[in-house]
C-alpha cells in the first residue's frame, strides 16, 4: 500500500477556551489519505471541514490527538509549507492586485515556482493577467488562487470549498484545471477537497471522508464505498439479523415493506433481501442523516470503517 | 518578503514621503526667511519682536499640529498593517507560501518601525530646526506643545502610536476597533503622562517674587503653576485687596503696593536646563511602552490560530 500523505489520530480542536464558551469544532477525527489520491471531504455546514483543513496546513493547532502531513507535524516552518498548497474557503486574494502580481508573489515567496506553466494555465483560461482580481468574476478569482496554490508544485493540496460559490460552468472549469494538475503530477500530488456537493466530488475524487457533528463517519476509497453500501428491501420484517451482522445507517418501515441503508461488513447471506446499489449521494445522506444516534453508536461506525 | 512589502505598501510610502518633501520645502523656505527677519530686526535697536512673525501665525499653528502626526502614522500605517490582512483573509494566503509566520511578521514590523523612525525623525528634525527662531525669540522651548513637537520626543510618541496600533490590529483582527483603540489609547496615555507624570520627573523648583517684578525663573523654564502667597502662606479664596492699595490707580502701582504689603508670587517651575533630561526620560517611557506592545503583537500573532 502506498504511504499515507495525510494521517490523523483522534484529532480534535476546541475553540473558545478563553471566552469560556468552549465548542468542539472537530473531535476524534481519525483518517488516512494515501498518497496520490484526490480525497473528497463531505459534511454538513459546521461539521468541521474547515477546521480539519486548517489543522492540516498548520494554520490552527490541535487541541487533542495528532496530525501528520507528509510525515511531518504541520507547523510554521518553511520546509513544511513549501510542500503544501492551501486555498481557503473565502478565496482570499489582494483585491487591488492583478493576477500577474499574485504570480509574482508566488515566485518571490516560494523556493520552487513554476513560472511559465502557471502563467500559461491562466492565459489558456482567458484570464487577463493585468486585470485587478477585485474586478474579476468569482470563477476567475478561484482560478487565480488555484494557480497560486499549484505554482509552488505542492505535494499536498488542501482546498476548502473552492467551488461552493461558483456557477456550474466555472465549477466545471475549476475541477477540470484541478484534474489536469493531478494528472500532470503523475501520482505525486495528493488533494484534499472539501465540498457539500457530492456530485462534484463524485466527478473528481477517488477517496471519500464523511464528517458529521465534528466526527469522522467514513473514510475509504470511493470504489469501496460504493461497492460496500447497499439498499436492502424486503416485505416488512424484523431488521435485527441484518443489524447484528452489518451496519445499518437508516431504516424505513412501511406497513408492507422494510428498507435498510446498509454498509455490508461481510457477505450478505440472506437471499430473501433484495439488494440494490446506492448512489454516492444516497450514501452520504444516509451518514449525515444519523444525527440522532448516540456517541457510542457513532464510535462503532467509525471503528467499523477502520 | 521585501518584494511583498514593497508591493503592498508602495503607495503609502510614496504618499507619506511626498507629503514630507512638500512640508520640508515649505519649512525650509519660511524657516530661512524667518531667521533673516529676526537677524535684521535684532540688528536694529527698536526690535521688540512682538509682531514680527504675525503673518506666520497660520504656519506656526500648522507646525503645532504635527503634535498629531504620531497618531496619524498609527492610524494610517500601523493599524491596517495586520488587521487588514485578517479582515480580508489574506493572512492565510501569506502564511501558506513558503515563508514562516515569524519571518512574515518580523519583516512587517521591521519595515513599520524603520519607516516610523525615519519619517518621524525627519519630521521632528524639520520642526525643531524651523522652530529655532521662534524659540530664541520667545526664550522658551519647554512650554506646552513646543516640548511635544520638538527634539526626540515626537519620535518616541510615533513609536508608541504605531506599536499600539499594530498590536491592537493583531489582537482585535479588525480595522475599525483597532483604530478606536489606537485613538483612545494614544490620547489617554499622552494626556496622562503630560498632566500627571511629566511634572514629577524631577522635583520642581519654587521661587517667590514680588508682583511687580518678573520672576527670575521665567527664562526658558517650564512654569507649572503660579500662586499668590501672603507671608509664606498660599492665599486661597477671593483675594482681598489691602486697604491701602485700593486707592491706587494703575495695575503696576497696585502690584507694588501689594508686594509692599507682603504679597508674593510663588512660581513652581522646571528650569530650562532640564529640557534634555525631560525629553529623554519621557522618550524612555514611550519607547518602553512601545516595546511591550510589540512583544504583545508578536506573541499574539505567533500563538493564535489563523
Amino acid at each position: 500500500m502506498t504511504p499515507a500523505a495525510v494521517t490523523t489520530e483522534q484529532l480534535g480542536k476546541r475553540y473558545g477556551q478563553r471566552t469560556g464558551r468552549t465548542k468542539w469544532a472537530l473531535r476524534d477525527c481519525t483518517l488516512e489519505v494515501p498518497e496520490g489520491r484526490i480525497c473528497g471531504l463531505v459534511g454538513a455546514n459546521g461539521a468541521g471541514k474547515t477546521t480539519l483543513l486548517k489543522l492540516l496546513v498548520g494554520l490552527a493547532r490541535p487541541t487533542t490527538g495528532s496530525v501528520q502531513v507528509l510525515g511531518r507535524a504541520p507547523g510554521d516552518d518553511p520546509a513544511f509549507l513549501r510542500d503544501v498548497g492551501y486555498l481557503a474557503q473565502e478565496v482570499p486574494l489582494y483585491r487591488r492586485w492583478t493576477a500577474a502580481d499574485h504570480l509574482a508573489m508566488g515566485a518571490h515567496l516560494n523556493p520552487v515556482w513554476d513560472a511559465a506553466p502557471t502563467r500559461q494555465r491562466l492565459l489558456d483560461l482567458d484570464i487577463p493577467l493585468d486585470q485587478r482580481v477585485g474586478t474579476m468574476s468569482g470563477g476567475q478569482r478561484a482560478q487565480v488562487a488555484l494557480a497560486l496554490a499549484l505554482g509552488k508544485r505542492p505535494r499536498v493540496l488542501l482546498l476548502d470549498e473552492p467551488v461552493a460559490a461558483l456557477d456550474p460552468l466555472a465549477r466545471r472549469e475549476f475541477l477540470a484545471t484541478l484534474g489536469a494538475a493531478v494528472a500532470e503530477a503523475e501520482g505525486s500530488l495528493t488533494v484534499v477537497l472539501s465540498s457539500h456537493l457530492v456530485s462534484d466530488l463524485e466527478r473528481i475524487c477517488d477517496h471519500l471522508v464523511v464528517l458529521a457533528e465534528s466526527r469522522t463517519l467514513l473514510a475509504d476509497d470511493l470504489d469501496d464505498v460504493v461497492a460496500s453500501h447497499r439498499l436492502l428491501t424486503a416485505p416488512r420484517r424484523d431488521p435485527g439479523p441484518i443489524e447484528r451482522q452489518h451496519t445499518v445507517l437508516r431504516t424505513e418501515q412501511t406497513p408492507r415493506q422494510t428498507s435498510l441503508w446498509v454498509r455490508l461488513d461481510g457477505p450478505l447471506h440472506d437471499p430473501t433481501w433484495h439488494s440494490d446499489p446506492l448512489s454516492l449521494e444516497d450514501i452520504v445522506l444516509a451518514y449525515l442523516g444519523q444525527r440522532s444516534r448516540t456517541t457510542a453508536e457513532l464510535s462503532t461506525v467509525i471503528g467499523g470503517v477502520r | 518578503m521585501t518584494w511583498l512589502l514593497w508591493r503592498q505598501h508602495r503607495l503609502q510610502a510614496a504618499v507619506s514621503w511626498g507629503l514630507m518633501a512638500a512640508f520640508a520645502v515649505l519649512l525650509w523656505i519660511t524657516g530661512v526667511h524667518m531667521a533673516d527677519l529676526y537677524r535684521s530686526c535684532r540688528a536694529s535697536a527698536a526690535c521688540s519682536g512682538g509682531t514680527l512673525f504675525e503673518s506666520y501665525k497660520p504656519l506656526e499653528n500648522l507646525v503645532t499640529l504635527t503634535i498629531a502626526a504620531p497618531l496619524v502614522l498609527g492610524m494610517l500605517w500601523a493599524a491596517p498593517l495586520i488587521a487588514r490582512e485578517f479582515e480580508t483573509g489574506t493572512h492565510t494566503l501569506a502564511w501558506t507560501q513558503s515563508v514562516s509566520r515569524r519571518h512574515w511578521l518580523t519583516a512587517k514590523l521591521v519595515v513599520l518601525i524603520g519607516g516610523t523612525l525615519l519619517w518621524s525623525g525627519a519630521l521632528a528634525a524639520l520642526v525643531t530646526w524651523w522652530s529655532g527662531t521662534l524659540n530664541t525669540m520667545n526664550g522658551n522651548r519647554f512650554d506646552g506643545a513646543r516640548f511635544d513637537t520638538q527634539g526626540v520626543l515626537p519620535v518616541a510618541y510615533s513609536l508608541f502610536a504605531v506599536s499600539l496600533a499594530v498590536a491592537a490590529g493583531a489582537v482585535l483582527r479588525r480595522m475599525l476597533p483597532a483604530l478606536g483603540v489606537t485613538i483612545f489609547g494614544f490620547v489617554a496615555v499622552r494626556l496622562l503622562v503630560d498632566s500627571y507624570v511629566r511634572p514629577l520627573f524631577q522635583h520642581p523648583l519654587t521661587i517667590l517674587s514680588r508682583l511687580d517684578q518678573d520672576p527670575a525663573s521665567a527664562n526658558g523654564s517650564w512654569v507649572i503653576s503660579r500662586t499668590l502667597t501672603l507671608n509664606g502662606h498660599t492665599v486661597t479664596g477671593p483675594i482681598k485687596v489691602a486697604d491701602q492699595c485700593a486707592a491706587t490707580g494703575t495695575r503696576s502701582q497696585m502690584d507694588t503696593c501689594m508686594s509692599d504689603a507682603g504679597y508674593r508670587l510663588a512660581t513652581k517651575y522646571q528650569p530650562g536646563n532640564r529640557y534634555w533630561p525631560f525629553q529623554f526620560i519621557e522618550s524612555g517611557i514611550f519607547v518602553g511602552l512601545a516595546a511591550l506592545l510589540i512583544a504583545v503583537c508578536v506573541i499574539v500573532v505567533r500563538r493564535r490560530d489563523a
